[in-house]
């Protein structure tokens, strides 16, 4: 005997089978013995739970309570069926944090390449005369931020302060 | 697999925006300077009704160093933009001076440039300097020339005035 059959014949001692079914059951029970023999085993040990079954007692009217199990499905369908609404942190925090970090880089890369001199080291002026003949004084005026650089002619120089090299404004 | 495919697709585009952009700045960094060749002399007057005295900001920014003259004449001016990829060659300020010019970029918020300082054709000097920069010398007679390089004041403009 299958499961379908035993679990048919469950139902028939428990009164839930339709009428159709039920006569259907008794007949099949008329001409199986091994049928019979199997009602009969359930039927004792209906008996024997009978008299032990502890009795429950619901707080609540029975209405109430299996209308509480039925919103409580509903909940849980309603949870399964609706998207998942995640912080943003929990979509996209670790998910986008490599990539951001690549893109942080790559604008540092090109800020970098555009303005090479601004991560270097510090800047040292550099001054570099054409001839030996030429002297220069370096001043620097840090109120106006200003640096005025006085070229000159070291022969001229010691022989008159009027002398003209290099011939800027020669014909003044 | 499609998924990582259209993502690297994304970031690789990413990638070259962010590089070209990067050149198109670096392409673009340059800075407009002011150039002002001025005479410097204790004469009230000068031979040429064509220079004009220098702007105040000039003439303190003058007075403030070791060498003081009592007039300052602005012989010529020059505005331009120096690129940072290549030097402004023969910037002419008079007959006898020329400049070339090159931006070398902000550092610390000072703009660099570097200046290759010409008189009658001649190399004098080259200098790599913070703006603002004033090269000066003597000229004959007890008077002075001075060139004034610094970031151009905003709408500054060259004057039409005629080079010596």
């Amino acid at each position: 005997m299958n499961e379908e059959a035993q679990f048919k014949l469950q139902a028939y001692l428990d009164g839930e089978l339709p009428a159709g079914e039920s006569a259907g059951v008794q007949e099949w029970l008329a001409r199986d013995p091994e049928a019979r023999a199997l009602l009969a085993e359930l039927q004792n040990t209906n008996a024997a739970l009978a008299g032990h079954e502890a009795e429950v007692k619901l707080p609540e009217t029975r209405d109430f309570f299996w209308s509480k199990i039925e919103r409580e499905i509903g909940r849980q369908s309603v949870a399964a069926t609706a998207p998942s609404r995640k912080s943003f942190w929990a979509r996209w925090g670790w998910r986008g944090l490599v990539p951001a970090g690549g893109f942080a880089a790559v604008c540092l890369l090109a800020l970098h390449l555009a303005n090479p001199g601004a991560a270097s080291a510090e800047f040292v002026p550099e001054l570099e005369l054409a001839s030996d003949d030429m002297g220069a004084y370096t001043y620097r005026n840090q109120e106006d931020g200003l640096t005025m650089i006085w070229l000159y002619d070291r022969s001229s120089a010691a022989q008159s302060a009027q002398s003209s090299t290099p011939a800027i404004l020669a014909s003044k | 697999m499609k998924s990582i495919r259209v993502k690297c697709l994304f970031w690789a585009i990413v990638l070259l925006i962010s590089m070209i952009a990067g050149g198109v700045a670096r392409a673009a960094d340059s800075l407009p300077v002011q150039m002002q060749l001025i005479w410097a002399t204790n004469e009230p007057k000068s031979p040429d009704p064509k220079h004009k005295p220098v702007e105040a900001d000039v003439a303190k920014l003058l007075e403030n160093t070791p060498y003081r003259w009592k007039y300052y004449y602005e012989v010529h001016r020059r505005v331009e933009d120096v690129p940072g990829d290549r030097s402004l060659e023969k910037i002419v300020m008079s007959k006898h001076c020329a400049l070339d010019i090159k931006y070398l970029g902000n550092h610390s918020g000072l703009e660099r440039v570097q200046v290759k300082l010409y008189g009658d054709d001649k190399l004098v000097s080259m200098h790599k300097e913070t703006l603002p920069l004033l090269l000066a010398g003597n000229a004959q007679n007890g008077t002075a020339w001075f060139v004034l390089i610094r970031k151009a004041p905003p709408g500054a403009k060259a004057d039409e005035a005629k080079t010596n």
